[in-house]
């Protein structure tokens, strides 16, 4: 399966899920010559896709140096495989990338992390604050502490697997944006038992009910609700979107839209917050 | 009065943010709290308590009230020391909202507030009470221009919701009133 030149957000994602399901998973090899660009939640899912056919998925690397470089920075080696280093290492010198002088980017990258299930890693909370505050954002630092930390706990307590996250922020653009994902079974597919013959987006709406449901987890609900109640202060804008189980969605306080529909697709759940100034 | 220092509860992070952390941490409270005598006050120390979400104010505010409420020996529950750089007021007031559920925060000696899901008439009888400190439903309704019997009720309420104490006097002319007071 090639990839595009330019792997970025959830939509780039979502094309290569319904790819991977048309194409059928017996053959699996993630080209990605051509790629230029990734951002951290492309980086996310291809280790998370790495870590789920782990012996079974042949990568072919970037022919351009730059986004290796990005991905290095972002310990994206650190936490894959050796059988996904072996595939890079076929085009580029990684270990002398993991060996180099690293400029210090705290106050603009939070590098990615794992989640495992059942362990809390609480370091996070003051890597995030420290980016924000790096950049005058003090007063949104406690919001989005919130909002990564009640999505991590989500993964942590019920996605029964393990996830990523990662936090970048673009001075250029004054944009900061939040990567998550886990390799669990997908929000739909988890609740749907509870939710007998309701659509897949009504079922995530129920996941993030903004007033407590006690048709399930009260405690869970209680949690992804809150994520999506909080508006950001100021003129600042916020978009929230989740794609699980096939389906990309943006949610806001007042609606859930369906961005992008398709098969089926068993591949976990990635969020994506993105944060800048207004117009 | 019992204070509880949070920070002591959680050392290693001095967060509020991972419920599975925070529910053995609730159980200990409340087995001590159980264990406190009728009317006590207990005070939430959030001195050196960092970041905090909805899900770990809902594990050691909100549920804790839920308790505290169903309780027939009545203790109460006054939140203290929040901090401003974390914003842990707003964190607080946003998540025991949402679980309709209210808490006092003493913002300093004489001045308190009240985070969470309070009605309009709700507050203007605890401004009242935390102002004057021990009243009776006769000076409410009188002060606030409102039938006694109206007030009767939200006094009754927001003593089941441990917002006020409650005693009952003896009056010298025989018969007993209650005397409604606030929790700082």
């Amino acid at each position: 399966m090639k990839f595009p030149k330019k792997l970025w957000g959830l939509q780039s994602i979502h094309d290569l899920e319904q790819t991977l399901l048309y194409k059928g998973l017996e053959d699996m090899h993630f080209d990605l010559s051509s790629v230029k660009m990734i951002s951290p939640i492309c980086a996310i899912w291809t280790l998370l896709m790495a870590d789920r056919f782990k012996g079974s998925l042949q990568i072919t690397s970037p022919e351009d140096n730059s986004p290796v470089s990005y991905m290095e920075r972002l310990d994206f080696f650190q936490h894959a495989g050796e059988d996904v280093i072996r595939n890079f290492e076929k085009n580029h010198d990684i270990s002398s990338l993991r060996k180099r002088h690293r400029n210090n980017l705290s106050d603009q990258l939070v590098e990615i992390s794992r989640v495992e299930k059942t362990v809390f890693n609480h370091d996070i909370v003051s890597a995030v604050r420290k980016v924000l505050e790096a950049h005058n954002k003090s007063s949104l630092a406690n919001q989005i502490v919130a909002i990564i930390t009640e999505l991590i706990g989500n993964i942590v307590d019920h996605s029964n697997s393990h996830g990523y996250v990662a936090v970048q922020y673009y001075p250029q653009k004054k944009r900061i944006e939040i990567a998550l994902g886990d390799a669990g079974i997908g929000i739909v597919q988890s609740l749907q038992d509870l939710f007998p013959g309701k659509y897949s987006r009504d079922i995530v709406e129920e996941a993030f009910r903004d007033t407590v449901s006690a048709k399930w987890d009260e405690d869970r609900g209680f949690g992804l609700g809150s994520v999506r109640t909080r508006t950001i202060k100021g003129s600042l804008k916020y978009k929230f979107q989740v794609l699980t189980n096939g389906a990309l969605y943006t949610i806001s306080d007042s609606e859930i839209i369906v961005e992008r529909n398709g098969a089926w697709a068993p591949f976990g759940t990635y969020y994506e917050i993105k944060i800048w100034e207004g117009v | 009065m019992t204070n509880i220092s949070i920070a002591r509860l959680v050392p290693e992070t001095k967060n509020l943010i991972y419920r599975g952390e925070l529910v053995p941490v609730r159980e200990k409270i409340l087995s001590s709290i159980l264990e406190l005598p009728s009317n006590t006050v207990v005070y939430y120390d959030f001195s050196g308590i960092k970041a905090i979400n909805h899900s770990g104010c809902d594990e050691l505010i909100a549920k804790v009230m839920q308790e505290l409420v169903e309780l027939d020996s009545p203790k109460f529950l006054v939140v203290t020391n929040l901090s401003v750089d974390y914003e842990h007021s707003i964190e607080i007031d946003l998540a025991l909202t949402r679980r309709e559920i209210a808490v006092v925060h003493e913002v300093d000696r004489n001045k308190a507030e009240f985070l969470g899901k309070v009605t309009e008439a709700h507050r203007e009888i605890l401004q009242y009470v935390y102002e004057n400190k021990r009243v009776t439903a006769r000076e409410v309704a009188d002060a606030l221009n409102k039938k006694i019997n109206l007030i009767s009720t939200h006094l009754l309420t927001l003593f089941k919701t441990r917002l006020v104490r409650r005693e009952e006097d003896l009056l010298s002319e025989g018969g007993r009133q209650y005397v409604y007071s606030s929790l700082i």
